[in-house]
């Protein structure tokens, strides 16, 4: 009876061994195919008089346009703008005579989108800009981490717009680097320092977080490195300002009605195979009121790293405040922003619902900032909605392993023992039956 | 039963002093009776919740070990590994000697004297192992009491019962004591105090292994229990073991690595994928093991009752598969999986190591029950390490995974197990009333009690 098992199972092993390889090649290729769309993404740093500098990347596709606008031209902190066209010719145009213009209000129209010819094309309906504004320090005497704590005290800040910023694409990575020499906090070496690094494929970074990315959206990394604490105890965090202007049509006798909001998300995934131990997205959505379709977005992982290598031994937490419109926080970051004047004009920019989050590094009994004096937080910033986190290809063959094992051997196991009965019945009747004669 | 069935079993050269035992209606005395059983029951879970208690006094006062005698976690872990790495190898030799030499008794009392003189030995400050195969002999004995099965799931059952109860008050109790010597006494040796009280219930272990040696040799006397059928057991002989014992030995290993460690790695586990808060996690972690108190003798009498063990085997890897795949692929409330995890933990011993006395003869019994405590501790010791390998490597996803690949094995194997009952008509997978029923031969009575020697006659 062993034998004849052994003899089904060797007989399905080769059956059982094709539709593995089935499920698996089904998956690789549902895997493979989604947005094939091949996007043509360009990086470059256009330099203006003086020591001013724009860094613009351009991704181009058949049917649409992405722009990403990054500068500290003002100067103003580091800001970050997304704008969509429909036209896949549309190009950004500076006027660096009216954007470095003393006078806010002649700045308007510094930044606008154009066509091949150079013929102005109407703003686009999906804004969305990004500022990193202030550099927050604060003293954790609760060692909880946890800037909003009242007990926590001494909270100083350094405005990012006050710091030197210069610009460097090396490859596909623009970074801006922002030091400070008149001030005690930074040596030498001290920076502050923002790398972009846009994609034009589907993928993954092989560098923790190694968050998935699409070819909709570019990495950002913010790095602090070197910048003296104040005291033993100390911990950083940075605010970020974030808008979504949308459909704002801005016409000056009409009153804007936004139909877009900004929402800020926790979510939690069930896998951590990529950034081991952390399971928590931080995301903050632009998104139009009436359909809640997502514009863009702003995703990170709730970890950040205090070396320059990251390993998961040199990983911490990252906490977010929740967004607030207050204005205290808000408006110093917008009205002064050489880039949004030029771009949306410097009386829309008071009519924009921005709002700002403040993201602290560090958790409990992890040395505090001084244990390294290194930060480096990395986020996904893109256009739609974030790319889907999914499971591993060793982790689906694991799972229809897991479920096909057993259901086969229940197979073979049933039709064995129906087989065996059949031919016990017709022994059975086969012996019982006596010939007439 | 009649007089004439009584002098069957006896031999032929009982004395008057055996008869009158025998016929004495004190149930305490008659080794035949629920009373006297019941005691040895009682002596067996005491037994098993000495050596529990002793075996866990390192983790209950980890920091105090540390800090007093100065030492790294990695040392500290070395510790365990001297516990740990010897019992592969002990264990299948303690039952191999208990079976073929020295005998149960003597084995039961050897073995708990060992564990005595080595804790006495770690309080005194030395890093010595202790052996946990002293456990091996209470399954002996266990089917020594069912007396051949009646009872035997039910008897494990209480056996986990009590070794989580000791685990339990060795976590809660021991570290009260070392702050309460702590603070009356200042010379310093507080750990070494703490360590020698807890010795307590070792004590009692030993005196449970001596008494247990003396009913059980009065047993024999009285009523003449044949316990070695003439074949001495050889080493070799574990070749010959049936292929279910094999079955059982990767199915007992599986769940060993998956829900054990899961359960040993709960309270990290809960905190960090779950992201529940700490004192969730170790609420998580109580209720898994309490839910198993009550649990296991529950189930260990349903088993009994019902019989069809290989259903309930089938029954606990199901569920703790199904436990695993909840905690680890869902954002579901933490308490479910671990409600299912707990009833696996609580119902995988007993019809396991039942069917095993079922189809091991009674005198090498100790052999395959040390086997499989052997590849128990083998496994339990690689994977713990190799769990720690995935978690810093691959993260907690990936442990989950790990546990249900190992769960999926067992229930992968449990069916295999179903199979090839049916196929061998090996009637692992029957009612209690029909294995009773069945004829057997006079070899075959001293496995088969008449219906007044199970606790509880179906």
């Amino acid at each position: 009876m062993y034998e004849e098992m052994m003899r089904f199972l060797r007989f399905s092993t080769g059956g059982k061994t094709s539709i593995g390889i089935f499920f698996i090649l089904i998956v690789i290729a549902s895997n493979a195919e989604g947005t094939a769309t091949l996007r043509n993404v360009t990086l470059e740093k256009i330099d203006g008089p003086g020591n001013n500098s724009v860094v613009y990347i351009r991704s181009q596709a058949e049917v649409d346009c992405l722009h990403y606008v990054i500068t500290t031209v003002g100067p103003t902190s580091p800001t970050l703008l997304l704008l969509k066209s429909a036209s896949n010719t549309s190009r950004v145009h500076i006027f660096w005579d009216k954007l470095l213009h003393p006078n806010s209000s002649v700045v308007e129209g510094a930044v606008h989108l154009v066509d091949e010819n150079g013929k102005p094309l109407p703003k686009s309906p999906k804004t969305s800009f990004y500022i990193f504004d202030e550099l927050l320090e604060y003293e954790d005497l609760q060692n909880s981490s946890d800037i909003t704590d009242p007990k926590n005290k001494n909270l100083t800040s350094i405005r990012l717009d006050e710091l030197s910023w210069a610009a460097n694409v090396t490859g596909f990575t623009a970074v801006l680097q922002g030091t400070d020499k008149n001030s005690s906090k930074f040596t030498n070496t001290s920076k502050v320092e923002l790398r972009f690094t846009p994609f034009s494929t589907k993928g993954r970074r092989s560098v923790l977080p190694r968050m998935a990315h699409n070819e909709l959206s570019a990495d950002v990394e913010f790095i602090v490195d070197g910048i003296a604490a104040s005291r033993p105890s100390s911990r950083f965090a940075v605010m970020l300002v974030v808008a979504n202007p949308g459909n704002s049509s801005f016409l000056p006798s009409v009153k804007v009605t936004s139909d877009s909001v900004v929402e800020q998300v926790s979510k939690r995934i069930i896998d951590d195979e990529y950034a081991p131990t952390i399971f928590t997205f931080g995301q903050i959505f632009s998104k139009t009121k009436q359909n809640s379709a997502t514009n863009n977005f702003w995703q990170w992982r709730t970890v950040c790293y205090v070396m320059p290598h990251h390993t998961n031994d040199d990983a911490t937490d990252v906490k977010s405040t929740t967004l607030t419109g207050n204005q205290t926080y808000v408006a110093p970051a917008l009205l002064d922003n050489k880039l949004l004047q030029g771009y949306f004009g410097f009386s829309n920019l008071q009519l924009i619902e921005a709002r700002a989050t403040i993201a602290g590094f560090g958790k409990e009994d992890d040395g505090y900032y001084n244990a390294t004096a290194y930060i480096s937080w990395t986020s996904l910033v893109g256009f739609g909605t974030p790319p889907p986190e999914s499971f591993s290809i060793t982790v689906i063959s694991i799972l229809i392993a897991g479920v096909g094992i057993p259901i086969v051997i229940i197979l073979i196991g049933s039709v064995f023992l129906l087989k065996r009965r059949f031919c016990d019945e017709s022994r059975i009747r086969r012996s019982q039956y006596e010939p007439i004669e | 039963m009649s007089d004439g069935s009584e002098k069957a079993l006896l031999s032929n050269h009982v004395d008057e002093n055996v008869i009158l035992v025998l016929n004495t209606k004190c149930g305490i005395c008659d080794p035949r009776r629920i009373a006297h059983r019941m005691i040895v029951l009682v002596l067996i879970c005491f037994l098993g919740f000495g050596v529990s208690f002793c075996g866990d006094t390192p983790a209950a006062l980890h920091d105090q070990i540390v800090e007093k005698l100065d030492i790294d976690e990695e040392t500290f872990m070395g510790l365990y590994s001297w516990y740990a790495c010897p019992n592969v190898i002990l264990s299948l030799l303690s039952g191999y000697l208990i079976d073929r030499y020295i005998g149960v008794r003597l084995g039961s009392v050897t073995l708990a004297g060992f564990v005595l003189i080595g804790h006495c030995i770690f309080s005194l400050g030395k890093n010595i192992f202790k052996s946990d195969d002293a456990k091996l002999p209470r399954w002996k004995f266990t089917v020594d009491v069912a007396y051949g099965c009646g009872d035997l799931s039910l008897v494990f059952g209480l056996l986990i019962s009590s070794m989580m109860i000791a685990e339990a008050i060795n976590f809660n109790v021991l570290l009260q004591i070392y702050n309460a010597v702590d603070r009356t006494k200042s010379s310093g040796n507080s750990l070494g105090i703490t360590l020698f009280i807890a010795s307590i219930p070792c004590v009692i272990s030993f005196a449970c292994a001596v008494m247990l040696a003396y009913l059980d040799k009065r047993a024999e006397k009285l009523i003449n229990r044949e316990r070695n059928d003439g074949s001495p057991i050889h080493l070799a002989d574990i070749k010959n073991y049936p292929l279910p014992f094999w079955i059982l030995t990767i199915i007992s290993l599986s769940v060993i690595v998956s829900v054990v460690t899961f359960a040993g790695l709960g309270v990290s586990y809960f905190e960090n994928k779950l992201g529940v808060s700490p004192s969730t996690s170790h609420e998580l972690n109580s209720f898994l093991y309490c839910l198993v108190v009550p649990l296991a003798p529950l189930l260990g009498f349903l088993v009994d009752v019902t019989g069809y063990h290989v259903y309930w085997i089938l029954l606990a890897m199901v569920s703790s598969l199904l436990g695993l795949c909840l905690l680890t692929f869902t954002l579901l409330t933490p308490w479910i999986g671990t409600a299912l995890v707990s009833f696996s933990i609580a119902l995988w011993t007993c019809p396991l190591f039942a069917i095993v006395a079922f189809i091991v003869p009674l005198h090498k019994l100790s052999t395959a029950y040390g086997f499989m405590a052997s590849f128990q501790s083998l496994g339990s010791a690689f994977m713990t390490k190799v769990s720690g390998i995935v978690v810093d490597s691959s993260g907690y996803f990936m442990l989950g995974i790990f546990f249900c690949i190992w769960s999926s094995v067992a229930v992968i194997f449990a069916i295999i197990l179903y199979f090839v009952d049916i196929a061998k008509v090996s009637k692992l997978n029957i009612s209690t009333k029909e294995r009773f029923s069945q004829e057997t031969s006079p070899t075959e009575l001293i496995l088969q009690p008449p219906q007044d020697f199970t606790l509880f006659p179906v």
